[in-house]
């Protein structure tokens, strides 16, 4: 069970029972991670791949029709959804905005839950008792700083500075 | 053709008949029912008598306030009983340092025993090779980081034993270990857990329990205790049985004790003196004590206890009530029943609990009549209307009984209330005897509210008169019998794998419970049982002819704890084994088993003054 989890559907055997997470094209592959320890955590395998074109919602349902566990989510930039195969024809059983690992983490879990029957945890205290202090990496801007801008502007503030108080410039 | 209303005041809620006479029959018109407003027997009383009356108006197209359409308002000679109920806590599980984490947490990490020194994850450079450790692992720790820091320990001899996390992160560290080690984690307190203490942490597979550290003589092994101090470990080990994962850590001065609070005594007063009892030797003593005090002429609770402080708010209401001194207002009975009491353990780390024992106890006092007077003026200048009072509750509630298709006298009644339960039995000739007991409904809700640690008494009662169901998906529940029924619309989120109560088919309120469902529904029976059960045959045995209740034919249930969904079913069982007929009235093969006094109340008014015969 140990590398199960976070795995690509197409590197896994076809017909292996798990969740399926499908995200979309917008949605960085780097918060796989954080929804697949969700579901890691509780001990249920979880397979993911991308579709483009779809939002959370119909990703979820698209995902709980590959499911063998017949839970599937979905993941856009925005929203995460859940929902079961039993569910088709209803809106995803759980939809709900994601920010950080936190909320994508209880996202797993809901998941997990589905396939176990066990009651789901309230995501205001999934988040309390789950303070993370790293960011998702998908999430994380790569800022470029331009070092010479930074001292120009330094010096600008040090020039004003002087100024003020009557100093040499 | 006179209207009567008949109008019966009960703790908990106030019942009206209504009914014309017609050339010397009776017509019975509707019937209602509101709760109670105020104690029985006050003024408050009108409020909630002027809603029922105005109810049962409206059921025969009235306006609620035409009090005018009825001729004559018959209100009960209230039995003057007031019941209250308390509970105490006799026992406490205490820590004195950390020595124990015994909690569940729903995924603990791997599997098996580690034995080892507590060391904090960030000093584990400092340990040399070959020290078995178990290492502390704190929230800001994470999961990728502690079990890179743990597999490079490995790495250099040291025998990572197992690890106690903050996180809920035991399955995803060593699911990245080289070796599968036992973790707990979700540990609240885990700074509180001292460093460099022999420590042993134990997780089961799933599906299974701990099985060394729920043993004393397992933790005697692993500690290599002495016989001493294997007698100590006791308390540790019953408060770690039945969990999936569990931690000990032996401190040099840290112990786990089991006390017995001193709860204070019970005094009772009876012919051969007093019987002191200690609320400590729990319910079976203080009922014994009670028995042998029989009949009892007063009772009395130690001051500063919660039973002591519930009998003298008892004695003062209904001082308040009648005027009487204090003094002059007697506890006449006592019903002690033994509960569990989840209680969080005092020093504990990681928020654990203990099963205590506890002693749940109502008691009934009596007096020899309510002001009952007084309030029917009150209600004669409210409505209008000409107030009588008339009958005692006893043989109204024997009257409207007889209503019940397929009874005849001599019969006994059981009145199951709120606040007592009430027996009478009226012989051949019509004479009654009665009997007032301690507990019934609300001791009910105390016991379950101890035993399942809720505080919301809303939600209590709703346990006790719902069926519970576990829901199984969106689509299906499964019944406490097992049971299985399926749903056209989806089940909303918040009762999905949770325990619910089935307050109509489509209709649940989810419970925030982790216990099987087997384990809500006993406590929920034993309390009904503990209760109603014990009762019944207390009062029946004190009305029945030669205090024999086989010699009892006919058994009639009344009153709102009758309406319950099992409770009647409990006393028919047991009464079947006395030969006895039981059953749920149905006052005037309508009403079920509300309504007997009110109904009782119109047909004596009727039959006395109006000349209608044969009711």
């Amino acid at each position: 069970m140990k590398n199960y989890f976070g795995v690509r559907l197409s590197e896994i055997e076809k017909d292996l029972p798990c969740v399926v997470l499908l995200i979309s094209e917008t949605c960085p592959e780097s918060n796989v991670r954080w929804v697949s320890v969700g579901c890691e955590e509780e001990g249920v395998p979880i397979a993911w791949d991308k579709k483009p074109g779809l939002k959370a919602a119909s990703l979820a349902k698209e995902a709980a029709k590959i499911s063998r566990l017949e839970v599937g989510v979905g993941l856009d930039e925005r929203e995460g959804a859940v929902t079961l195969l039993s569910m088709l024809d209803y809106p995803p059983y759980i939809v709900s905005s994601w920010e950080g690992p936190s909320e994508l983490r209880w996202l797993g879990q809901v998941a997990a839950r589905l396939v176990k029957g066990e009651p789901i945890v309230d995501k205001g205290e999934f988040i309390r008792n789950h303070a993370f202090t790293s960011s998702p990496k998908g999430n994380q801007k790569e800022t470029h700083v331009d070092k010479e801008l930074v001292e120009k502007i330094v010096n600008l503030v040090i020039k004003e500075f002087y100024k003020d108080r009557g100093g040499a410039g | 053709m006179p209207v009567i209303a008949g109008v019966d005041i009960g703790n908990a809620t106030t019942e009206v008949a209504l009914a014309k006479v017609e050339e010397g029959k009776i017509e019975f018109l509707a019937s209602s029912l509101y709760q109670t407003t105020g104690i029985k027997g006050t003024p408050q009383n009108v409020k909630g008598v002027l809603m029922a009356l105005g109810l049962a108006l409206e059921k025969i197209g009235m306006e609620r306030k035409d009090f005018s359409e009825i001729d004559l308002i018959c209100i009960n000679e209230a039995a003057p009983v007031i019941g209250d109920v308390a509970m105490e806590t006799i026992t406490e599980t205490i820590v004195t340092e950390s020595t124990m984490i015994g909690h569940n947490p729903s995924t603990p990490g791997g599997v098996g025993i580690g034995v080892g020194k507590t060391w904090h994850i960030k000093d584990i450079d400092k340990v040399p090779p070959g020290e078995k450790v178990i290492l502390v692992i704190p929230g800001d720790w994470d999961y990728e980081k502690a079990a890179e820091v743990i597999n490079a320990a490995f790495d250099r001899g040291i025998e990572v034993e197992g690890a106690i996390c903050q996180k809920d992160d035991g399955v995803l560290i060593v699911n990245r270990l080289k070796k599968v080690i036992p973790i707990v984690d979700e540990v609240a307190s885990i700074e509180k857990v001292p460093l460099g203490m022999l420590c042993c942490v134990e997780v089961a597979p799933p599906g299974r329990v701990i099985e060394v550290l729920s043993n004393p003589y397992g933790v005697a092994t692993v500690f290599n205790l002495s016989p001493e101090e294997t007698k100590q470990v006791v308390p540790i080990t019953r408060a770690l049985i039945g969990n999936r994962s569990g931690v000990i850590i032996k401190t040099p001065a840290g112990e786990v004790k089991e006390r017995r609070i001193p709860a204070g005594a019970i005094y009772i007063d009876g012919p051969r003196g007093r019987i002191v009892v200690n609320v400590e030797d729990g319910a079976e003593a203080i009922m014994k004590a009670l028995a042998d005090s029989q009949p009892v002429r007063d009772i009395f609770g130690q001051p500063g206890t919660n039973v002591g402080g519930m009998m003298e708010r008892v004695r003062r209401t209904m001082s308040n009530l009648t005027g009487l001194p204090v003094s002059d207002v007697h506890i006449k009975d006592l019903l002690a029943v033994d509960v569990l009491v989840p209680q969080r353990i005092v020093g504990g780390i990681a928020g654990e609990f203990s099963n205590e024992h506890g002693v749940a106890i109502a008691v009934m006092v009596e007096a020899q009549k309510l002001p009952m007077q007084r309030l029917a003026e009150a209600i004669r200048e409210e409505t209008g209307v000409e107030v009588v009072v008339g009958g005692v509750e006893a043989e109204m509630a024997v009257r409207g009984a007889l209503t019940t298709p397929g009874t005849k006298r001599p019969i006994a009644i059981l009145d199951l209330g709120a606040g007592s339960t009430d027996a009478s039995f009226m012989k051949e000739n019509g004479d009654i005897e009665l009997i007032h007991l301690a507990g019934a409904g609300n001791m009910v809700n105390t016991i379950i509210a101890s035993e399942l640690a809720i505080e919301d008494m809303e939600l209590v009662e709703s346990i006790k008169r719902y069926p519970l169901c576990k829901v199984e998906s969106p689509f299906h529940i499964r019944h406490e019998d097992g049971k299985v029924s399926f749903l056209d619309t989806p089940l909303s989120p918040n009762l999905f794998g949770r325990l619910a109560l089935m307050v109509t088919d489509d209709l649940f309120i989810p419970l925030d419970l982790d216990l099987p469902l087997e384990r809500v529904r006993e406590i929920r029976r034993r309390a009904k049982r503990e209760v109603f059960v014990t009762n019944a045959l207390r009062a029946l045995e004190k009305v029945s002819p030669a205090g024999n209740v086989r010699l009892l034919e006919y058994v009639v249930l009344v009153g709102g704890s009758a309406l319950d969904f099992e409770i009647p079913a409990m006393i028919t069982d047991t009464l079947a084994r006395f030969g006895v007929v039981a059953g749920k009235a149905n006052i005037r093969g309508s009403e079920g088993p509300r309504n007997a006094v009110a109904t009782g109340l119109v047909l004596a008014y009727a039959e006395k003054f109006l000349n209608v015969k044969g009711v």
